[in-house]
Order: C-alpha cells, then structure tokens, then sequence
C-alpha cells in the first residue's frame, strides 16, 4: 500500500508494577517512517519516547497496536521468524559503556553481528567488513583491539554505531545517542550520523530530548507528552511555528547561546501527572494556559493544520484555521 | 604576577569596579591530584573574581577542574585532591588560612553551594522540613519552632505547593525538581552573600531547568546574592550571567563580559565551543572545527588544548601562554595574543 520503511498503529504499552499499579508508558502512538528519513521523537522524561523505540526493535513486548517493518507485521512474529529482519533494523544505545560488552574487543563486538547473520563467508570476508565500517565511523584500525574501557567516550559511541551498521541496516533507531558526550564531542558524532546517513541511505528514527540536535539532524519531528503524540510535522514547521501549548513550552525553556537574543519564556506550572493514574482527557490539560473544560473529558484527535503538521489540541487547531 | 598586573590593568581600564565591588578573589589557584605520572595538576593557575550581585559563569566541558575549583572554594577539597597553591579571597580575608571552626560560619551563612545531584545531596533520613531548619538552628541561633516556622516559610518561597505536607516528607517521596528546589531553599536561608551552583539542573528535564532557574534568578535578586553558575551549557551562561570564565583542562583559557565573549571570541576553544552549540532557532553547519580528542593532557605545561587547536603553532607545544586583554574586561590566554 505504501512506501513507509515503517509503519506503527495505535501502539500501546504498559507495565505491570503489581496487581493494583499499571504504568501506561505509551498510549496510542501512530507513526510513518519513510526509506531514508530522519525523525525524531522527542519529549521529557517518562513521555514514553524510549519504550516506543524499544517496541520497534522488540527489545520490549507491546501490549497493543502493530508495527510493520518493510510491510510485514512485527508484532505477531516469533523470534525466529523476525531474525532475518533484525539485521535490517537495528539500534543504537545512550550509554555506550553499559551496552557495549566489557569483555569483547572492538574487533570481537563487530564480529558478532556478521557471523549471526552469515553476512561474511571466511575471515578475509569478515575482516574487510570490519575495517571498512571502521573506516566509516572515522575509527583507527589500531583500536580494533582494545576493550570499551580503553576507550574515551566518543570513540565506545561510534564503535556502538559502527556495530548497528555493521550489517548495512535499512532502518537505525539511535536512543540519545549523543547525550552522554561533551558539547565539542557530540557534534563530531551528529556530523558523522548525518554523512552516514547520506552516504547510506538509511532511516533514522532519533530519540531524543536534545532539540537543538534533532533540528539539525532530522526532516521531520514527533513530540510526545504522557504517552501520547501531542504534536508532529516537518521540522522548520514545529520549531519556528509549534501549535500545542507543550511545544511551545518545550522550545522556549531551552536557552539560545546567543545574549543578544531575548525571547518571552513560558514557564510551566508543575510536573507531569502519575503514569499510573493517567486523566482522562487531554494529559496537559492540569498545565495548560488554554484548558477549557471539554479538555479535561475527552481525549484530542491529532488535526491535521497541512503539510504534515498535525497537532493533538483543538484550541491550537482552531487558532490556526 | 605579570597576569595579576594585567588584570589589574584591564580593571582600570574598563573602570567600572572597585576593591569594593569585589566578593571573590581566586589567585593563582592550583590543585593536583595523583595520576601514574606522579601529581598534575588538575586546576592550574587558575584566577578569577566574582564581584557583589554579579552572576559569572563557569564554563567548561567534563576535567577542565570547574567543580574541583568550586569544592576548593568551600574549603571542601577531600585527599586525593591536594591544594598546592594559590590564595582565595572572600571579603578581603584569606579562606586558606581560616581554621575548620571559622569555615564552618562561613558555609551556609556568608557562601553556599548547591551540589550536582540533589538527591544524593539530601540526607535520606531526615525529614526535608528538619533538613531547612537546620541552617536556621546552626546559623542563626534560632529555636526548633522558630526555625521550622522559617523553613515552611522557605519551602513557600521556593515554589513548593502544600509547603506544610512537605515539610514532613522525606527525600526519596520528592521528583528530582522539587529535591533540587529545596536544596535552593537550605542554601539561601541564611542570606549567604555568594551562591556556587554547580551545574543546578544536571539530570532534570528542561521545562523543569526552567523552572529552576528562573527559582534562582529570583532568589538572587530578592537576597542580593552573587553567583558564581558553573555550567557546560553556553545558552545556559547566555541568559543568566553578566560575565563568563571559560575552562580546559584545568586551565582559565578566556574571561570577559558575556557580550563580549560571545561576539568576540579569543580564544580558539571559545570558538570551538561557540560552534558545538547547536541552535533551536535556526540549522546550523555541523562540520566540527579542530579535533575531536577527548583524552586531557594535564601533564603539558604549555598551552593543553595545543592537541586539539585548529590554529597551533610551534610556541603553543613549548611555553604556556601569557594572560592578554584583548579589550577593556576581556582577557585571552593564547599564543595568538602574543605581545611582540
């Protein structure tokens, strides 16, 4: 039907805490990811953005919804029957000291993907596709044999890059890949992921609360608040004409490294609600300026304002038309 | 001495402070620790001042010594960390030479500092209504009753609703913005004259980062605090700092007003910085600038950024770079500025 790499409908998950406490972490989310597009899925912490991608490389069950990957539907799929897709869809961690093995070199790290899915025959096969991603995450040969703990901090993220891609991966889901570097590190890594994706020709879903990353990195951007999407659209749409009050919010608490720039800060009141008893209507409703009382009833539809710019509010919807 | 003289010149020079502007003077400041080589030096040379009611940032990225200069300021610096020399001045007295007894008037009531990681700064078994009464009781003289009065009072100021449920809460029933917002109330109770924060909002979501620092903007005005704001975060400095002291690898590489640093820029890892920042305003080029190197060479007694700079020279592998005002209040350690 369509050309989406990836296609997620109505997903939903939940955490059992114990029999009277349920965490709802994603509550309805729909996404499409196009061959060699960049989104990025941002919000705060708890709005469900990490579980989502986990649902998507079934690091975690869902307990509802469906995700389709190159058209075939994940979600009913054993763990044999989704393995030859593994290679094609693959992630990349925020903290690379903990998701690297301590115990592999680097050469060992990149070996194993390629000999779990029989992508090299022989060991000049193996090593020429080692050295050659190596290359390509501007990594040197002579560090093949080191342990992650002899390396720095940018050099354990690109070895975890260089592992998803070692497998030429149609689809890369990089959680905060960049949070745990400093500043005149991290944009060696986004100007590395940019080329690569170029050069590659791969999707990219980016998690992140980084917003100033994912505007230079992605085309089209997701925020999300309590589970759900609250707004999304093309990226110079939501970040220099965001609708919902949240987006608003978000954008204007990130301080501009510029003095001579002053903007009208919106601070907001309080913190989120409990995951475990969501409300029943609009879950920003408790902080929002524009909050009539339909809001607090009934849940918002996400409307579509044109050129793929949807918002999950009918003031901010209305404002615009 | 050379550097003190230029720093005195330049003072003069852009004329708008005097002896008794000044709050905090750090002079010559070094600090090592031990490391296979033997000690290095972590801080090194490191000076600044902090002047009444001015905010100054303390910029820098993880090792170039922001903290371990904060820590050494409070008196707080543990084995193996080593103060090796330099003075700190805090109202014209000597905090080096104060003994224990002395230094503990000094924290909480004349010099505060809110910690990293509020959570872990908190005692977990007492209740957060004690813990702000404390200062009060210590500081102050103050009654139980009396104190605990003035800590709800606190808990009020700071923003927390149901101030009164709260003051019997312990630390783990609070969200990491409302930990952070009560170790703001502890620290101000008492009026210090100087704030350190030291990155305030490390961890917390940026609606909350706003939320917190709009807190301490406010405080800071009502109490006539000055601050000293350490941070990675250049927007951050951006906002809320008049003037800025950018740090690497234990070395002060550029001082000035926040004006001037952001629109000049001497040094070349002030630009490097400058440029790593992206914007939410607008897409930026992302082509890095100089190397990406992370590992510090805190043993080089020239110039420690040589390694990464985009504009080495041969001088910068050979002799540490003298302090130059490159105008009035701004001043620039680099070879670049090198007086002929």
């Amino acid at each position: 039907m369509d050309s989406s790499i990836l296609r997620i409908d109505g997903l939903h998950k939940q955490f059992r805490l114990d029999r009277a406490t349920t965490v709802h972490a994603v509550n309805g989310v729909d996404l499409d990811l196009a061959p060699r597009e960049a989104v990025g899925l941002v919000g705060e912490s708890g709005c469900g953005k990490s579980t989502t991608a986990r649902c998507i490389v079934r690091l975690e069950q869902v307990t509802q919804g469906k995700i389709f990957f190159l058209d075939q539907e994940i979600t009913a799929m054993s763990q044999r029957e989704f393995r030859p897709l593994r290679r094609s869809i693959q992630m990349v961690f925020q903290d690379p000291i903990m998701s690297l093995n301590p115990r592999l070199s680097v050469r060992q790290t990149l070996r194993e993907p390629l000999l779990v899915h029989h992508l090299a025959s022989g060991h000049e096969e193996m090593n020429a596709r080692i050295e050659e991603i190596m290359s390509l995450v501007n990594l040197e040969p002579s560090l093949l044999n080191r342990n992650p703990r002899q390396l720095s901090g940018g050099q354990r993220q690109r070895v975890g890059i260089a592992r998803a891609l070692v497998t030429r991966p149609k689809m890369v889901v990089l959680d905060e890949p960049t949070s745990s570097l400093d500043m005149s590190i991290r944009i060696h890594v986004i100007d590395l992921l940019i080329r690569l994706q170029q050069q590659l020709g791969m999707a990219y879903l980016f998690i992140s609360h980084d917003l100033s990353t994912v505007r230079n990195l992605c085309q089209r951007v997701l925020v999300m608040y309590l589970g759900r999407v609250v707004e999304m659209g093309p990226v110079e749409a939501i970040f220099d004409r965001p609708l919902h009050y949240y987006t608003q919010a978000l954008l204007s608490a990130i301080p501009i490294p510029d003095p001579k720039t002053r903007r009208q800060r919106i601070i907001l009141k309080g913190e989120p609600p409990s995951l475990t008893r969501l409300p029943p209507g609009c879950g920003f409703a408790d902080r929002c300026e524009f909050a009539a009382g339909s809001c607090k009833q009934e849940q918002p539809a996400l409307y579509d304002v044109g050129n793929g710019h949807q918002v999950a509010c009918r003031h901010a919807a209305g404002l615009r038309s | 001495m050379a550097a003190r003289a230029v720093d005195q010149l330049a003072r003069r020079v852009s004329g708008h402070t005097s002896d008794a502007d000044e709050l905090l003077r750090v002079e010559h400041l070094s600090i090592s620790f031990p490391a296979r080589e033997g000690r290095v030096a972590v801080v090194d040379d490191v000076s600044f001042d902090v002047r009444r009611e001015e905010t100054v940032g303390l910029v820098g990225e993880s090792g170039s010594g922001k903290t371990v200069t904060a820590l050494a300021i409070m008196r707080l610096s543990r084995s193996p960390a080593l103060v090796e020399k330099g003075q700190i001045w805090f109202e014209g007295e000597d905090l080096q030479a104060k003994t224990e007894r002395l230094m503990c008037q000094v924290r909480g009531r004349s010099i505060s500092m809110i910690p990293q990681t509020p959570r872990s700064s908190l005692n977990p078994l007492m209740r957060v209504g004690d813990q702000i009464a404390r200062p009060f009781q210590l500081h102050q003289g103050m009654g139980r009753r009396e104190a605990r009065q003035k800590a709800r009072e606190m808990l009020r100021q700071v923003g927390i609703s149901e101030a009164q449920r709260h003051m019997r809460s312990y630390p783990h029933q609070l969200s990491g913005g409302m930990s952070q917002r009560v170790l703001i109330a502890m620290m101000v109770a008492c009026e210090p004259k100087l704030l350190i924060a030291d990155e305030p909002t490390t961890g917390l979501d940026v609606t909350i980062q706003a939320q917190i620092f709009a807190l301490i903007k406010q405080v800071q005005q009502d109490r006539r605090m000055a601050v000293l704001l350490i941070t990675h975060d250049l927007g951050v400095i951006a906002e809320l700092c008049q003037r800025m002291v950018v740090m690497y690898a234990g070395h002060v590489m550029e001082t000035g007003t926040v004006g001037c640093v952001f629109e000049k820029p001497g040094h070349p890892y002030t630009r490097m910085l400058l440029h790593s920042m992206l914007r939410i305003d607008r897409t930026a080029d992302v082509t890095p600038v100089g190397r990406g190197i992370e590992d510090i060479a805190y043993t080089m007694t020239s110039c420690r950024f040589a390694p990464r700079c985009p504009s080495v020279m041969d001088i910068c592998w050979a002799q540490k770079p003298a302090i130059v005002a490159t105008e009035p209040g701004h001043q620039v350690m680099c070879h670049l500025y090198r007086q002929e």
